[in-house]
């Protein structure tokens, strides 16, 4: 059962979130900010890391650079609630094999979480 | 001359030879009558003899007692003209003497023999002073030739009128006028004005006149036109009026009253009130329409004081000042309104992610009942259209990226208006004029095809579902007027309209269609199509424009830039960015490590310089298609450097870092970066870098 590092701040849309992963079939881990998400890594090894760009503490952003520098194998999965953005796009840029807009579908992170896993 | 002077002889001596010929006459015939009668009568010869003698003695006393009477008259006469002549010489001396203008007198070798109290007061010399010098030597040096001339004209023309510069004992220059005369010989006087005054007068009448020419000119181009009021109601108005308000039928500059009848109607209040303001003082910036030639209502300030019954003030055209402000207001409304909507729309879409996420799994799960069921579904439909809302919002404030791609308008309405078609009613003639080989341009087909949807939609409800809508393309200018009022440059742009032969929209609603929430539907619309079609109109760099009258039809215009004019945007896709070569030239070391860091980060090749040379020394390498630049850095040597890019052949182009730019990279400038950027904002302007390189590569047809 492929393991999930859920990086969310919302406490609802984190639940949620962590509810749509579970009924996808997903062990999920979750933190509230890049911070304990870092130590929370430690509890691994995890397949993917599903994280959100504005965090207190550690960003996504910040997430995702020291990621791609410790953890270069494991792909991370950035989603963001400012559609008005271009923090995906900068993501992107950044290393995140896949982005996502909230509010999302089951189906949409059903396919994308399948398509980083199955590429990892 | 010697005619005159024989005659003047001949009158003087005639008399006296007159009285002695006709002395000698009788004489004789005194001799001769009295020496016959004697004869005749007295025969005695001693007798004849004594009474010969008495008749010679008497003859002798008569004569002497005539000549004694003559020379006495004489004497008389010649006192009493010497008098005469002494008293007209004193007199004419007194005269000149007192004359209120200047007079000089002189003998005709031109030595002034007397000059009055007005000369000297008028050349500042003493009059004593002045009859020691000859007429010339009062004029200035370079005058003297000219004045010997005009005095040797006086000869034979006896009378000359002249003007003459002459400096004044002080130094300052004096102008003359001069009326001279020969009245007698060696006698000429001249009549002497200082016009000094009055040509300085002449001059200043004459400044004052280019003056209030300026003044017109003035208030014509600042469209100010001055006025008042007189006590009886009498009103008249400056002489720019014509030029600020072409009123028809000829300017009215006088007329009785207050012009009411040129005011909008609207605005007579404001104009009452502020004629009770005027009454406790100066009122001013009181703005209203006013009629302009062709029943234009243009916006206007007035100022306004009131004076002991006599009003006055200005009147100014501000209408393009006035619709700029407008432009500007609703540009800030609807910008502030995004910012507020971007951070709204964060937190409800992590809401809307648990309400959303929730009420899907529920969905899933089979052990609910038919009413739980059906709530759980209204509960997700509500949530969707929520989510439909928010974009709607961030469409309006221009806050969803725009995908753009390379297209032609031509295809966009092709498309829409088979779609268009089935949504229509039969009555509606839904016409297609496009233009043959529209250039394509860049935008993002989603966005232009909602908008074209939205107008096409609108059109419809104008021509409540009986009339024609036109779908039309082309290419359009952007004069001066319409680029500054919008904040777009001027040229070519392309041209989608949408017309209709609706109802039309009324003038005062029309300014306000753009704005959020404002509907003239009623209750069936939602007052947000058009100020989304604003909002993507503007993220293309496009321009909105609206004509319409009521009871003829509407024309929504958009005109688009041009592939070459295009703003940059992002890209579509991931990875767009292509590996940018980019040399960075910025003060502190910490900070051009931290550039060139998050440029490795986001796969460019960034490198610091460590000065203006090393920087052109890099450029020679080449491989280097961005500067980021600190106009810091170059201290009064932006142009230099500049120059010496160009040297090179360098044809990359500059971010500059700070909110300062320095004027010599004006037009390679392609944005700024803050020294305390973010990751985003570096990735937003590598984005404007990577679609700039795609046009240099690609230029528009």
């Amino acid at each position: 059962m492929p393991r999930i590092l859920l990086l969310e701040d919302n406490p609802e849309a984190s639940e949620a979130i962590t509810a749509m992963l579970e009924a996808l079939g997903h062990a999920v881990a979750s933190a509230p900010d890049g911070a304990s998400g870092m130590v929370k890594l430690e509890e691994g090894p995890f397949d993917l890391v599903l994280t959100d760009i504005m965090m207190p503490v550690m960003d996504g952003i910040s997430v995702i650079i020291e990621l791609r520098r410790s953890h270069p194998e494991l792909p991370v999965l950035a989603m963001t609630a400012r559609r008005d953005s271009n923090y995906l796009r900068t993501a992107e840029l950044l290393g995140a094999a896949a982005t996502l807009f909230k509010p999302f579908s089951l189906r949409e992170l059903g396919e994308r979480v399948a398509g980083v896993i199955k590429r990892a | 001359m010697t005619l005159a002077g024989q005659g003047w002889q001949r009158r003087t001596w005639w008399p006296a030879l007159r009285t002695s010929g006709l002395y000698a006459l009788v004489a004789c015939l005194w001799i001769y009558f009295s020496d016959t009668v004697l004869g005749a009568m007295v025969h005695d010869r001693a007798r004849l003899t004594w009474l010969s003698t008495v008749k010679g003695t008497l003859f002798v006393l008569v004569t002497a007692l005539l000549l004694f009477l003559d020379r006495h008259a004489g004497e008389k006469a010649s006192r009493r003209k010497r008098r005469e002549a002494e008293e007209g010489e004193a007199r004419f001396r007194s005269l000149i003497e007192n004359a209120p203008v200047g007079v000089v007198v002189a003998d005709d070798r031109g030595r002034i023999t007397q000059a009055n109290a007005a000369m000297a007061e008028v050349t500042g010399f003493p009059a004593a002073e002045l009859a020691q010098r000859e007429v010339w030597d009062l004029a200035a040096p370079e005058a003297r030739p000219g004045v010997v001339t005009d005095f040797r004209r006086l000869r034979t023309q006896d009378h000359l009128h002249t003007e003459l510069e002459v400096p004044h004992r002080d130094g300052r220059s004096l102008s003359l006028e001069i009326s001279a005369a020969r009245i007698g010989a060696d006698l000429n006087i001249a009549f002497v004005r200082d016009a000094t005054g009055r040509k300085a007068e002449e001059k200043s009448r004459e400044a004052a006149s280019a003056e209030r020419l300026a003044m017109l000119e003035a208030a014509s181009v600042a469209r100010v036109v001055p006025w008042s009021m007189d006590p009886e109601g009498w009103m008249n108005w400056g002489e720019s009026l014509g030029a600020v308000f072409q009123w028809p039928g000829g300017v009215v500059r006088r007329h009785q009253g207050w012009p009411w009848e040129r005011i909008h109607e609207d605005d007579h209040l404001r104009l009452r009130i502020a004629l009770a303001q005027a009454d406790q003082g100066f009122v001013s910036g009181f703005e209203c329409r006013m009629a302009q030639k062709g029943h234009r209502w243009i916006w206007t300030r007035w100022t306004l004081a009131e004076e002991g019954g006599r009003y006055h003030g200005a009147v100014q055209d501000i209408h393009e000042q006035h619709e700029i402000q407008a432009q500007l207001l609703q540009t800030q409304k609807l910008e502030s309104m995004g910012t507020l909507v971007g951070g709204i729309t964060h937190d409800f879409n992590n809401l809307l992610m648990a309400i959303l996420g929730f009420s899907e799994l529920l969905l899933q799960d089979a052990s609910l009942t038919k009413v739980q069921l059906r709530g759980v579904d209204t509960i997700y439909r509500a949530a969707n259209r929520g989510r439909t809302l928010i974009d709607q919002f961030l469409g309006f404030s221009r806050k969803l990226p725009v995908r753009r791609v390379q297209a032609n308008l031509n295809h966009l309405l092709e498309e829409a208006s088979r779609l268009l078609q089935h949504a229509l009613s039969k009555n509606v003639d839904l016409r297609l004029e496009l233009a043959p080989d529209l250039p394509d341009a860049h935008f993002d087909p989603g966005q232009l095809h909602q908008v074209v949807m939205n107008l096409t939609l609108n059109a419809r409800d104008a021509i409540q579902d009986h009339g024609t809508i036109i779908l039309r393309t082309g290419l359009a200018e952007v004069g001066p007027e319409l680029a500054v009022a919008h904040g777009r440059p001027e040229g070519a742009y392309l041209l989608l309209e949408v017309a209709d032969d609706g109802v039309g929209i009324p003038a005062e609603a029309l300014h306000r269609i753009f704005e959020p929430f404002f509907t003239t539907k009623g209750a069936k619309g939602t007052g947000l199509g058009l100020s989304m079609v604003h909002g993507i109109v503007m993220e293309h760099g496009g321009l909105l424009e609206c004509r319409s009258k009521v009871g003829e039809g509407t024309s929504m215009r958009i005109l688009l830039p041009l592939m070459a004019e295009a703003g940059p945007r992002h890209l579509a896709g991931p990875g767009a960015i292509p590996r940018l070569g980019i040399l960075v030239l910025a003060t502190g070391a910490a900070f051009q490590e931290r550039i060139t860091g998050a440029l490795g980060m986001l796969g460019q090749t960034g490198a610091p310089a460590a000065s203006p040379e090393d920087a052109l020394e890099h450029l020679d390498q080449g491989g280097w298609d961005l500067l980021i630049l600190e106009p810091e850095t170059l201290p009064a040597q932006g142009q230099a450097f500049r120059r010496a890019l160009e040297d090179k052949g360098w044809k990359g182009r500059v971010i500059s870092v700070g909110s300062r730019l320095d004027p010599a990279f004006q037009s390679l400038t392609l944005g700024h970066l803050s020294r305390t950027f973010s990751l985003f904002d570096l990735v937003a302007i590598l984005d404007r870098a990577s679609l700039d390189e795609t046009h240099a590569q690609n230029p528009a047809p």
